[in-house]
């Protein structure tokens, strides 16, 4: 049976389901030396600021029980250093580029959404969720007006495929998803990292030193799960589902509970081949229950 | 491609209660081996920990890769319950190791398990070349100097707690030896507080140092930016580098331990 892999996140078109979640594969070479990434659907980069960050000082990561809590802070080369050295890189493989940006302010998304409008990437992946930085980040994405008016404005400044990431650290994620899916997102990525904290117990302090940090890997894997679920059944646009994404069979549930694609994250820290092996399993999966194109499978809950 | 996959172990021998060395297969893609890189390997295949250990190369030769490894967590020591005969998955080898450069006063410092590595060192040093002393410092029992002393003119060895052996610091004998000697390059690893002295102390000297450095990791290829080293840039500036792809070894001159 030949199966169809090929999956349209509303304008982006994907050859198949399997993503790399940003923050997870810098700019796709590290992981070059260890699989082809022509085998990938899409590699979302290292969140983008506008200028260049050194990310944060001090112990960056603590490992739990089946995750991990990281405070890397954005370090990153800045938007124009993308363009310049990394968009040609990956342009040189056969997968779509989403460039995962990152503001202070509205006025920063913005201006990176504007410039990277004029730039060669398939997808603006608007972070409006992340926990490791001081101003913005997490604020923007769990404050409903905020949401509403970030989204708003930076549709207005790009005419590229626009997602919109959200963040699990809310009361009520449909509410957001509402809002994002009103201002004229095309597609939504989650979950974000989970808000987390470590003690080392004879130093008597956190782990790392802003205190918290995002958990992620297996151990949000439900919590994820239940999230993309909840908003599959509030919007229309479609999902990229992720958090804890590990096996095939993890791809499989986020499918079934209503993601149109995956991205897989801190599985590749363990396993570098993690998303071939995926993909791989994903088709097989497809081959013993009957299905012919992945799109069937979203949301395809008894 | 690099290479990532598995390896028989051939070899196993405690050397301490606590310290264990697994020798595997040194596979063909495994390619070129720098003393001072390292392997991230997988602690076990049920999957928990979660994230692979680094673990750096202290011997190899075209069969074998050799690890010396301390238990110290749930990783390592799951890691040193694999018996000869069973594969382990790992990746590697990693990172940049040490400069073996041609000199003819070199000085080894090794201390705790960071003596591993320095191992590593001294068993590909050109012999002839160079006239070699080793400073090794222990907690307890100190091990695996057979492999110094015979390839070494002078050993120093240090142990906090065991008699008839030096106590303090290895720093001790290096502020001596540095005074006498001329080194023409130092290589050094060990615990944090050791390596900032040992940096202070060249540094001050003017004698060039490489340093093995250790952070926790996750991916170990440079790809998740979990692990850095905070090393100069230009004459004012820092920058963030990456202890796994950048380093691990770094030149004490670039380093710059913050007082924690
Ligand atoms: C490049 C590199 C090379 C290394 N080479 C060797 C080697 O040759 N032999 C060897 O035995 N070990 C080596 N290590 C250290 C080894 O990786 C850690 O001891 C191991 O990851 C601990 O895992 P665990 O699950 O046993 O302990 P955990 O449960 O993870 O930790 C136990 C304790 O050790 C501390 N710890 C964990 N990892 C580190 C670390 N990287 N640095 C400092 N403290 C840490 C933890 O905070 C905790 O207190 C190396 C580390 C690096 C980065
Ligand atoms: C080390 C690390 C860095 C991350 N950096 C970013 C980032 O820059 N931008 C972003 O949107 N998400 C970032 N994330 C979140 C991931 O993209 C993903 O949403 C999250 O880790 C959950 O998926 P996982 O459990 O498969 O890793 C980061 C995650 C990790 C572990
Ligand atoms: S461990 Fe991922 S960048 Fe070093």
């Amino acid at each position: 049976m030949k199966t169809n892999l090929c999956v349209d996140l509303n304008g982006l078109v994907l050859k198949n389901p399997v993503t790399t979640a940003s923050g997870t594969y810098g700019f796709g070479r590290e992981y070059g030396e260890y699989l082809d990434l022509s085998l990938l659907g899409a590699i979302s980069v290292k969140g983008l600021t506008l200028e260049p960050r050194e990310g944060n000082e001090g112990v960056r990561i603590a490992e739990t029980p089946m995750g991990m809590i990281n405070s890397v802070g954005l370090q990153n080369p800045g938007v124009h250093a993308f363009i310049e050295h990394e968009i040609p890189f990956l342009r040189s493989h056969d997968l779509k580029i989403i460039a995962n940006i990152n503001g202070n302010t509205i006025e920063e998304y913005c201006e990176m959404a504007q410039i990277l409008d004029h730039a060669d990437v398939d997808s603006i992946e608007l972070n409006i969720s992340c926990p490791n930085v001081k101003n913005g980040g997490l604020a923007f994405g769990t404050n409903p007006k905020v949401v509403q008016e970030v989204v708003s404005r930076v549709r207005k400044s790009t005419s590229k495929h626009l997602m919109v990431k959200l963040s699990p650290n809310v009361t009520d994620i449909k509410e957001i998803a509402r809002i994002v899916e009103a201002e004229g997102a095309d597609c939504l990525s989650l979950i974000n990292t989970v808000s987390g904290m470590a003690i080392d117990i004879y130093k008597r302090r956190t782990v790392l030193k802003r205190g918290s940090g995002g958990l992620s890997g297996p151990a949000i894997k439900p919590i994820a799960l239940k999230l993309v679920n909840d908003v599959y059944h509030t919007v229309k646009i479609p999902i990229l589902g992720m958090g804890g994404i590990a096996t095939h069979e993890d791809a499989v549930e986020f499918l079934l509970a209503g993601a149109s694609a995956i991205a897989v994250g801190t599985a590749n820290f363990s396993n570098p081949k993690a998303p071939v092996e995926i993909l791989e399993g994903i088709q097989r999966y497809m081959v013993q229950m009957g299905y012919s194109s992945v799109t069937q499978i979203t949301g395809d809950l008894k | 491609m690099r290479f990532d996959g598995f390896s028989k172990i051939v070899d196993k021998d405690w050397i301490q209660d606590d310290v264990v060395m697994i020798s595997i297969e040194r596979v063909a893609e495994m390619g070129e081996i720098i003393p001072g890189q390292f392997f991230n390997i997988q602690a076990s295949a049920a999957g928990y920990p979660m994230l692979r250990r680094p673990i750096s190369v202290s011997g190899y030769d075209e069969k074998t890769v050799t690890f010396t490894v301390k238990v110290l967590g749930a990783g390592t020591k799951q890691l040193s319950e694999h018996r000869v005969g069973e594969v382990i998955k790992l990746m590697g080898p990693l990172g940049n190791g040490f400069e073996r450069v041609k000199a003819k006063k070199v000085l080894i410092i090794g201390g705790g398990i960071g003596v591993a590595p320095m191992k590593g060192l001294i068993e590909k040093l050109e012999q002839p070349s160079s006239e070699i002393d080793v400073i090794l410092g222990f907690k307890d029992h100190p091990y695996l100097t057979d492999s110094f002393r015979t390839r070494c003119q002078r050993l120093a060895l240090f142990s906090e707690t065991i008699s008839g052996f030096r106590k303090g610091y290895v720093t001790e004998a290096l502020e001596e030896w540095i005074k006498t000697t001329a080194y023409e390059m130092v290589y050094a690893c060990g615990p944090l507080a050791m390596l900032r002295r040992v940096a202070k102390t060249l540094n001050e000297a003017g004698v060039p140092v490489q340093l093995l450095m250790e952070e926790k990791m996750a991916c170990g290829i440079g790809a998740c930016l979990v692990c850095t080293c905070k090393t100069k840039k230009d004459d004012f500036n820092f920058k963030l580098s990456r202890m796994c792809k950048d380093g691990p070894m770094f030149y004490g001159s670039e380093v710059i331990f913050d007082e924690n």
